[in-house]
């Protein structure tokens, strides 16, 4: 009896569409839809847009992240005593930028991945809640607790990474210090095209 | 063969190879020859119509036409020759012309001849005119036409024979008679002549050296045509009719010369303007105009000509010829105030030409040479000229205005010139002047591009950043901002890149690092001040740069940079200036509580993971600080809003030893002890409960009562009770004592403890509430201290509506209980008047009974209808027993006994009735105490009918392993059903009954269902709370759950009620399955 049960199920969610992660958009002008779900809903989407936006200012970070590392190892060396560490340590500090902007744009990506599966679960809940369409379920809740561990690691890893960042800086500025302090030459930090 | 086709090759080359000669136009002749042709034709039908007419009134008409279809033919023939002399100016001999001519005035002197008097004759006075002065007889011409002047005055040809008459007059020089006939054609209305009579006037008038008079015709001529035109029903061909001469033109352009003679160039321009009808006859006025003043050599008119001739002339080479006109006039006048315009104009007029794609090269060049020249030369001039001017004054800058368009112009027009480097120096230099700073700016930045490296680089360099520095301090647009910093940059850089005194170093450092900081260019602005602040330490730029890093990072809402670059700063080993380290150090501290703050927010929203890491962090540096404690708390919050309760309780323990003092202290130990009993961690609770209430402070009493009542349910019935003692001794108000007393008081009701109840409460006194002395006056009945017990019981009365409904129905159960012991104690004896009074007083505790069941409390309602079927029935008894006394009527005793017999049967039914009543209170409010269970049994209550059931002792304190993963998504979610299920199943598998009857507590509390009701009822019953497992059973049979109705049902047969067990039954049909079985 359940073996034939779960046959038929089965069926009906092939028919609608339900076995895998694919749900219909909902639409917010859809009149079926009460108040309180088309702001559940849109509230959802919202999440994805800021999301998005987030990815992309991390994306444009990571670019002038990349673009000032570049001139950075192209500058040449300063001149004086302390100089050659002065050129290593700010080196040093351009890549532990470099590894921050990276985890940023890695965690703001994982956070748009996890906001979009918050939208299909919200679109599949919504729907099944005002008897609009049938979803399976567990795969969708699965999808999000998936792309929740992608966040979770990827905010310990960004948070490593700003770490090391800030220590870099630390050191760089130590030897900024010495080598203006002991007269060093200055000049290629200046001349460093934007 | 091969040989002819060779030759006719060659021939065909040569033929081909010969260079193209200009053939006639062909085509011209063909159409004349047609014209003539047509002409012929006409002709002949004509004088077919002639002869088939002779006698008809319009023959004459048709005489006047052959004569001038004559005509025709003769112009046709004269033009085809015309054209086959290829047009040249030589005398024609044509004798088709005269013999045509000839015939046609033939026929015009033989019609007027018999004809005198036809309306046709000026037509063919005029006709014939025209045809002797084309043949050359003027005499004859000027007899014709004056003869049609003087015969036919009011016809329309005679102002054009006029003309022509006053035209043969003018061309041989007989200036007065021909302005007789001109003056003549002013005469009479404005006809289409009248204009050009004027016109031809006004040049007799100039040929007689009357230019006075000559401008006055000059322009009644254009004011008469314009007058012609303008008038209502003017049409658009009239103007081909006046002799093809555009009079209003015309005259507006030969007015020039007499103007100029009269007036030199004074309002020429006004004038000439306000006369021309259009802008082309304008600008051939003027045109004729600066040749006129050329000649004149009038300077400053021609300066004003050339502008406006540039300004309104159409494209042409002569624009070239102006625009040196306008460069000659303003080298001569030295009038510079416009110089920047007139390079426009003259720089447009050369450009134009020199753009021409059809224009020679070496034309071009020459051009572009001599543009080149032009602009340099006028600009330096200009600039010669305001250097005399006294320095900041309105002219000398409008002038620099105007110059720095002229060179602006050069330095567009000829990017590649090798005056370029002089002429970008005085721009600069004249934009400073003219005040704008920022144009100054970028053609400071074009000049020093394009110098070589060296000292005149360096300080174009130095020109560029100082000229947008000002662009940036003064008001600006958005756009002009924009490329102030940019070039402020780029001047900066390469400034830097040269050997910089070191005082002009750091300016120009600190100029370029503020311009990433005005611009919101936070990371690269952070680096360059920084570089700033440790490289010219104790310098204005250097204290200014650390502000504006700690600035940048706090725009930049990098809470946690600021913090790191403030502590740089802020180091021993750092040298920024100590009273420096002392300003931003406020700074600093403001910024750790931001972050602090943005890390608890952040921790707050975070779905996983480690969300109290970087707030552990946080705290781990600051310890020992009110920093420290805040991100322990914070810490510890996040670590409750995950449900991280491991986390928690370290938090907890890592606060009590690092912050012992805190005053957050016991608030911390509640928040933890409700954390814990909400996650049913019981034992957890109970610890923090007891730490936190140890520590000072108004939540000490609250805290016991949570402990005591926590401690209660799980069955530590003593330790409760010395807990709820010690709220009681921790009150330090009488709303604190009473709140305290009172689950104290309840616990000793319930363990049937009154005399403790009576020595708890009563040393409170008047301090007493009404809720306490509910319980007092209840205890001090059953303790037999009645008369105190009633007194008690009215004061609680007297409280009126603001007393607690069961404390209402306390005071009234208490009093009915007074009045039964009472009853109980009246003994009627056999007087009547006693018998009565026995009645009155039964009535009273029936009501008394009956008011404590109205007021609503489940267990008083019972307890009062039990105990009125038990006074019910005592007196029923009491009625049937009676003495009637002695010496009564024999009739009158029957009666009498008759009616206590009746009153008896009367409360014997009241007492069923009441038993049934308080048998059904069960069912009605699932309220299953031990009283109403007596009353399911039919036991009428006759001692205390309150009585409750007692909690067995905890069997188990051992929490049920893996129950973390549960109790996190309570953290979660407080009413997450599922969880709280699984949990309290965990509960019962374990044993703990006393902990899954709290817990299915709580989820019947959120709306749980049957099943959670049935799992109550389980827990419950087995922990000894024999009502609330009844009370639990019964809703979920009411649920309709199947297994909650066997529960009850079962249950109520080991209670010893198998009649309820049945109606249990019968009550609830079930139906839902599953439940976990008793």
């Amino acid at each position: 009896m359940m073996n034939t049960l779960s046959k038929v199920f089965g069926f009906a969610c092939l028919m609608v569409g339900c076995t895998g992660l694919n749900v219909d958009r909902l639409s917010l002008t859809d009149p079926r839809l009460p108040v309180d779900a088309r702001r559940w809903v849109a509230d959802a989407e919202d999440a994805v847009v800021i999301s998005r936006a987030k990815r992309d200012e991390a994306g444009r970070l990571l670019k002038a992240v990349q673009s000032s590392l570049e001139k950075t190892l192209s500058a040449p060396a300063f001149d004086g005593p302390q100089g050659t560490t002065a050129k290593l340590k700010r080196e040093q500090m351009a890549l532990s930028r470099l590894d921050a902007a990276t985890a940023a744009l890695s965690l703001a990506d994982a956070e748009l991945g996890l906001s979009k599966a918050r939208l299909r679960l919200i679109y599949a809940e919504t729907a099944m809640r005002q008897d609009i369409a049938v979803y399976n379920m567990p795969p969708l809740q699965a999808a999000v607790d998936q792309a929740l561990s992608a966040v979770v690691a990827n905010r310990d890893a960004h948070r490593r990474a700003r770490e090391a960042e800030l220590k870099a800086a630390d050191e760089w500025w130590s030897a900024w210090q010495s080598l203006a302090a002991k007269k060093g030459d200055t000049r290629p930090f200046w001349t460093q095209a934007d | 063969m091969y040989r002819i086709i060779s030759t006719f090759l060659m021939l065909s080359f040569i033929g081909c190879a010969a260079p193209n000669t200009e053939l006639r136009d062909q085509p011209q002749v063909e159409r004349l020859r047609i014209q003539i042709s047509k002409a012929r034709n006409a002709i002949a039908e004509t004088r077919r119509a002639i002869a088939e007419a002779r006698g008809a009134p319009y023959v004459v008409e048709l005489y006047v036409r052959l004569a001038e279809l004559l005509g025709d033919e003769a112009r046709y023939h004269y033009q085809v020759a015309y054209e086959r002399e290829q047009r040249s100016g030589k005398t024609l001999h044509v004798p088709q012309v005269r013999f045509l001519k000839e015939q046609a005035i033939g026929i015009y002197t033989e019609v007027l001849a018999k004809n005198p008097g036809t309306p046709l004759a000026p037509r063919i006075l005029f006709n014939m005119g025209q045809e002797q002065r084309e043949l050359g007889n003027y005499k004859k011409m000027r007899a014709a036409l004056e003869r049609l002047v003087s015969e036919h005055p009011n016809s329309s040809l005679r102002y054009e024979a006029l003309l022509i008459l006053g035209d043969d007059r003018f061309d041989r020089s007989k200036l007065e008679e021909a302005g007789k006939y001109y003056a003549q054609m002013l005469t009479g209305n404005l006809n289409r002549m009248t204009g050009l009579g004027h016109y031809k006037y006004a040049w007799v008038m100039v040929n007689q050296a009357n230019c006075k008079a000559a401008l006055t015709h000059f322009r009644d001529a254009i004011i008469s045509a314009e007058k012609w035109f303008g008038r209502k029903n003017a049409t658009v061909d009239e103007s081909a009719t006046q002799s093809n001469l555009d009079v209003r033109r015309e005259a507006l352009v030969d007015l020039v010369y007499c103007y100029t003679q009269e007036h030199k160039d004074k309002g020429v321009l006004k004038y000439l303007r306000g006369l021309a009808y259009s802008r082309g006859a304008y600008v051939a006025a003027l045109e004729r105009l600066a040749d006129r003043l050329g000649t004149l050599d009038a300077a400053a008119g021609a300066l004003k000509a050339g502008r406006e001739l540039l300004i309104l002339g159409t494209d042409s080479p002569k624009r070239v010829d102006d625009a040196r006109m306008l460069y000659a006039a303003i080298q001569k006048t030295k009038d510079f105030s416009q110089v920047g315009r007139d390079a426009e104009l003259i720089s447009r007029a050369f450009l134009r030409q020199i753009r021409r794609p059809t224009g020679a090269d070496e034309t071009r060049e020459r051009l572009e040479t001599e543009l080149e020249t032009v602009l340099a030369n006028v600009g330096i001039l200009a600039q010669k000229n305001m250097n005399k001017l006294k320095k900041g004054t309105a002219a000398r800058n409008q002038l620099a205005v105007e110059i720095a368009k002229a060179y602006q112009l050069h330095v567009r027009a000829f990017p590649d010139s090798s005056q370029k480097g002089a002429i970008l120096g005085n721009l600069v230099d004249v934009l400073v002047e003219s005040g704008d700073v920022f144009a100054a700016g970028r053609s400071a930045i074009q000049l020093a591009e394009h110098l070589a490296k060296g000292t005149d680089q360096d300080n174009a360099w130095y020109d560029a950043l100082v000229n947008f520095q000002k662009t940036l301090r003064g008001e600006s647009t958005r756009m002009q901002r924009v490329v102030a910093r940019a070039g402020l940059r780029k001047a900066g850089r390469s400034l830097l890149a040269s050997a910089l005194a070191p005082e002009r170093a750091r300016k120009v450092k600190f100029a370029v690092a503020q311009t990433d900081y005005d611009e919101g260019r936070h990371r690269v602005a952070i680096d360059r001040l920084n570089a700033i602040a440790f490289e010219y330490p104790g310098t204005l730029e250097g204290n200014t740069a650390v502000n504006l890093v700690l600035d940048s990072f706090k725009i930049a809402n990098d809470y946690l940079g600021l913090i790191r670059a403030g502590h740089r700063f802020m180091a021993a080993s750092s040298p920024v200036q100590a009273s420096i380290k002392a300003e931003i150090r406020p700074i600093v501290k403001s910024a750790e509580q931001f972050q602090l703050d943005e890390l608890a927010l952040a921790a707050a929203g975070v779905d996983g993971g480690d969300v109290t890491g970087d707030l552990e962090k946080f705290a781990e540096a600051y310890a020992g600080t009110a920093l420290g404690e805040r991100a322990v708390i914070n810490a510890l919050l996040a670590a409750r809003a995950s449900g991280d309760s491991k986390t928690l309780y370290r938090l907890a323990a890592e606060f009590e030893e690092k912050y012992p003092k805190s005053k957050q202290l016991s608030a911390i130990r509640s928040t933890i002890a409700r954390t814990a009993a909400s996650r049913y961690e019981f034992d957890q609770a109970v610890k923090y409960f007891a730490t936190a209430a140890a520590v000072p402070g108004a939540q000490r009493v609250p805290l016991f009562i949570a402990a005591g009542r926590l401690k209660e349910q799980l069955g530590d019935i003593s330790g409760a009770k010395s807990t709820f003692k010690a709220a009681f001794q921790a009150a330090d108000t009488t709303a604190a004592k009473n709140s305290a007393i009172q689950p104290l008081a309840k616990l000793f009701e319930r363990q049937g403890q009154y005399r403790s109840v009576v020595t708890t409460i009563g040393p409170l006194g008047d301090e007493a509430d009404p809720e306490s002395l509910a319980y007092l006056g209840i205890a001090q009945i059953r303790v037999g201290q009645t008369d105190e017990g009633e007194a008690t019981l009215q004061r609680v009365l007297d409280g009126g509506s603001t007393v607690s409904t069961e404390a209402r129905s306390r005071a009234h159960f208490g009093q009915a209980e007074v009045f039964l012991k009472a009853l109980e104690s009246f003994d009627p004896g056999e007087d009547l008047e006693t018998i009565q009074e026995l009645v009155t007083l039964l009535e009273v505790t029936e009501q008394a009974y009956l008011k404590a069941a109205r007021e609503g409390d489940p267990t008083y309602t019972a307890a009062s209808f039990g105990r009125l079927a038990h006074v019910s029935k005592k007196t029923a008894a009491r009625m049937r027993t009676i003495k009637i006394p002695t010496g009564t009527d024999p009739e009158m005793a029957s009666a009498l006994k008759k009616g206590f017999a009746q009153r008896a049967d009367v409360l014997d039914k009241q007492a069923t009735e009441a038993l049934a009543a308080c048998a059904e209170q069960g069912w009605i409010h699932y309220n299953f105490n031990p009283l109403v269970r007596a009353c399911l049994k039919g036991e009428v209550p006759k001692a205390n009918a309150v009585r409750f059931d007692v909690l067995k002792p905890r069997s188990t304190t051992q929490a049920p392993a893996d129950l973390e993963a549960l109790r996190v998504r309570l953290s979660k979610n407080s009413e997450d059903l599922d969880a709280l299920r699984a949990i309290g199943v965990s509960f019962i598998k374990a044993g703990d009954y006393h902990g899954a009857r709290l817990v299915f507590g709580g989820a019947a509390q959120i709306g749980g269902g049957p099943i959670e009701s049935n799992l109550l009822g389980i827990a419950s019953y087995r922990a000894g709370d024999i009502t609330g497992g009844l009370d639990a059973f019964a809703r979920a049979a009411a649920g309709g759950l199947t297994t909650g109705r066997d529960n009850l049902a079962k249950a109520l047969e080991e209670q010893g009620l198998p009649n309820a067990a049945a109606d249990a039954k019968k009550r609830y049909p079930g139906g839902q399955s599953g439940g976990m079985r008793l």
